[in-house]
């Protein structure tokens, strides 16, 4: 059941702005396990969206291997990816904007099955409204709009959207942070479900740290395009090790205003780097509360530790 | 208690629609004191924003303020000329927003921008403004407020904008700053920055602060006393850690409920079904009835008045043990 269904090594891109080198995803290496949530989480910049983009084929990669159930898509001509294609979904953050507004809901949602070639049009049909009702959406919903939904609403269709061809694993890039609160539960717990019924994994990004250390197994903290700490979810949170994961946990605000009072305010100073600027040494020294000489030259390497935690810091 | 800063009556704002009128606002009470931190949550659609600009008189057509008074300082803010409004806004009460680059010019430096704030409200000299723009610069927090002086938005990070957005805010020191979803579009580490300078703002000018948020965690944080607003209206009011702790309105409690994710075994958040109702088609009596767990046929015939004391709900359960023993 725990084979590897998705293992990334030392994926690398780089983008070139106004005429610098940037790197947007340095050598990550991450596993995503069959049926298992991973997290990814990380500020503005931090390159998991690039990531999420690399791992679709969106993008090319510089670098690297991204192994999907033993064999490297990036090898793969556009023909050979397609059977991929359907096995990897993704949903994304804004549904507006990934719908084609000009197509009733229930041909958007037959799209993947024409581009995959399955079934006739009755088959199509039919899958379309058990989607549907998956997600519990009525059967109408295929002869509306995109527009003439709510976003949550939305969101469940593109659950749908990304389960119809039943792939083995689906990429969450910010899903449920567009979403009201009380609209979000659902969403987040209609994920979990279908998750678990179908046995499905999936790589959940999302700056939102307490939706992560709710859905993930497992979590990864990227900072500058770096992987910078991996561990258990419940781990993670009870024992931050790098110094930049502390600090983003000590940054959620408190649930009540009597955990803000009682709380000590551990506030990071200053912002992320622009990536064209990207420090040397570890990519975290300048904001670091803790660092040391070698900060400025080393670069941490991610090493495992005990019980599945891996970080990437001299001095942890 | 100190003398109310901000005091909302019966605040009424409609938009006129081709498809009926959207009852934006519905007749919303709010109380402010001096110096502290009031935050008005609500989702989308629940008519906090346009609570907020109706406060500033900033509604755009086809919006209109139909009733009410808005009293800030004593002055009813809804009899004042067009012209005594002008004075209000920046000099007495200003406002930020989630986007600062939209609200910032692109165009013109940080510095002449926050320059531009002081001299239309004080009659002081070019030199004399730089400054107090400088001044403000260092207040906010911004590092190297001298090279910052001459950069333009687009030059600075989106925690460094909100901070300039903040040095406009308060250039004239107002004695409200209404803060309208000032750290959502910002990463967790920059919002616990804003927060703090907010904090700090508040108990160093003495700013009152109408802090307007989807965000119950935001809420936590900054908040002293908080409204709940749901379809246009006012559901629950009360201290901070009173409504945390106790909420009396099931909306309230739900969505305490859906962020509050502690259960380790269940690994399933609380959710509230259904969604926000259009204001262009309230249902009857409770707005909230039909999402409601506890809704009986009498939630169904009338809104529910709202209690009365310091921590109050307007729903027919609030003073009871009925929702407790659900």
């Amino acid at each position: 059941m725990n084979a590897p269904l998705l293992e990334l090594r030392h994926v690398t891109k780089h983008f070139t702005r106004g005429g610098a080198r940037v790197a947007a995803l340095e050598s990550v290496d991450l596993t995503v396990l069959r049926s298992e949530t991973l997290g990814l989480v990380g500020e503005s910049g931090c390159g998991k969206s690039t990531l999420a983009r690399a791992i679709m084929r969106l993008i090319p990669l510089d670098a690297g291997e991204i192994r999907f159930d033993g064999v490297d898509l990036t090898g793969l001509s556009r023909q050979s990816l397609t059977p991929y294609r359907a096995r990897l979904q993704m949903v994304f953050q804004d549904p507006h904007a990934s719908f084609n507004p000009r197509l009733t809901l229930g041909r958007a949602l037959e799209e993947p099955l024409i581009v995959q070639r399955r079934g006739d049009k009755a088959a199509r049909r039919e899958s379309v409204l058990r989607e549907l009702d998956r997600v519990g959406l009525g059967a109408e919903f295929a002869g509306r709009f995109p527009h003439e939904l709510s976003g949550g609403q939305r969101q469940r269709v593109a659950i749908a959207r990304a389960l119809i061809l039943r792939p083995d694993m689906i990429i969450c890039d910010e899903a449920t942070s567009a979403l009201d609160v009380s609209v979000r539960a659902q969403i987040i717990n209609l994920l979990q479900d279908l998750q678990g019924q179908l046995g499905i994994g999936s790589l959940f990004i999302s700056h939102d740290l307490s939706v992560v250390k709710h859905i993930a197994d497992r979590v990864a903290v990227m900072y500058l395009g770096r992987v910078v700490e991996l561990a258990p979810r419940a781990r993670l949170w009870r024992h931050p090790q790098h110094p930049y994961t502390r600090a983003l946990l000590a940054s959620v605000p408190a649930r009540t205003p009597r955990q803000a009072r009682e709380r000590a305010k551990v506030i990071l100073q200053g912002d992320p780097p622009a990536l064209a600027e990207q420090p040397t040494g570890c990519r975290f020294h300048p904001r670091c509360p803790v660092a040391v000489a070698r900060c400025r030259t080393d670069l941490p390497r991610l090493r495992e530790g005990a019980d599945g935690h891996s970080v990437a810091c001299h001095l942890a | 208690m100190s003398a109310a800063l901000l005091e909302v009556r019966g605040l009424t704002t409609w938009f006129e629609t081709r498809r009926g009128i959207a009852r934006a606002v519905n007749g919303v009470n709010l109380s402010l004191a001096a110096g502290q931190a009031l935050a008005l949550v609500g989702e989308s659609g629940s008519g906090k924003s346009v609570t907020a600009s109706s406060i500033l008189r900033l509604v755009a057509p086809p919006g209109r303020i139909v009733a009410g008074e808005v009293l800030l300082e004593g002055t009813d803010l809804l009899t004042l000329s067009a012209a005594q409004m002008r004075a209000v806004r920046g000099r007495r009460v200003a406002m930020i927003f989630q986007d600062p680059s939209a609200a910032l010019n692109p165009v013109q430096t940080i510095g002449a921008q926050i320059v531009e704030a002081i001299r239309l409200h004080r009659d002081v000299s070019a030199s004399t403004a730089r400054a107090l723009a400088l001044d403000l610069l260092d207040r906010v927090q911004i590092p190297a407020p001298q090279q910052r002086f001459g950069d333009y938005p687009h030059r600075l990070s989106g925690g460094m904008r909100q901070r300039a957005m903040i040095a406009i805010a308060i250039a004239c020191e107002p004695a409200l700053l209404i803060a309208d979803e000032p750290t959502t579009a910002l990463d967790v580490t920059t919002q616990a920055q804003i927060l703090d300078l907010l904090r700090r703002l508040q108990s160093s000018m003495g700013l009152g602060i109408l802090l307007i948020t989807h965000d119950l965690g935001v809420v936590a944080e900054l908040a002293d006393t908080v409204a709940v607003m749901y379809a246009g209206r006012i559901v629950e009011h009360g201290p901070a850690m009173s409504v945390f702790e106790a909420p009396r309105h099931p909306y309230t409690a739900g969505l305490l409920a859906c962020q509050n994710n502690d259960d380790a075994v269940l690994r399933r958040l609380m959710e509230i079904p259904g969604t926000v109702p259009s204001l262009l088609d309230l249902p009857t009596g409770c707005a909230f009835a039909p999402r409601c767990r506890h809704a009986v046929a009498a939630c169904r015939a009338g809104v529910p008045i709202m209690g009365t004391g310091d921590h109050a709900a307007a729903c027919l359960f609030a003073n009871t043990e009925h929702m407790a023993t659900h």
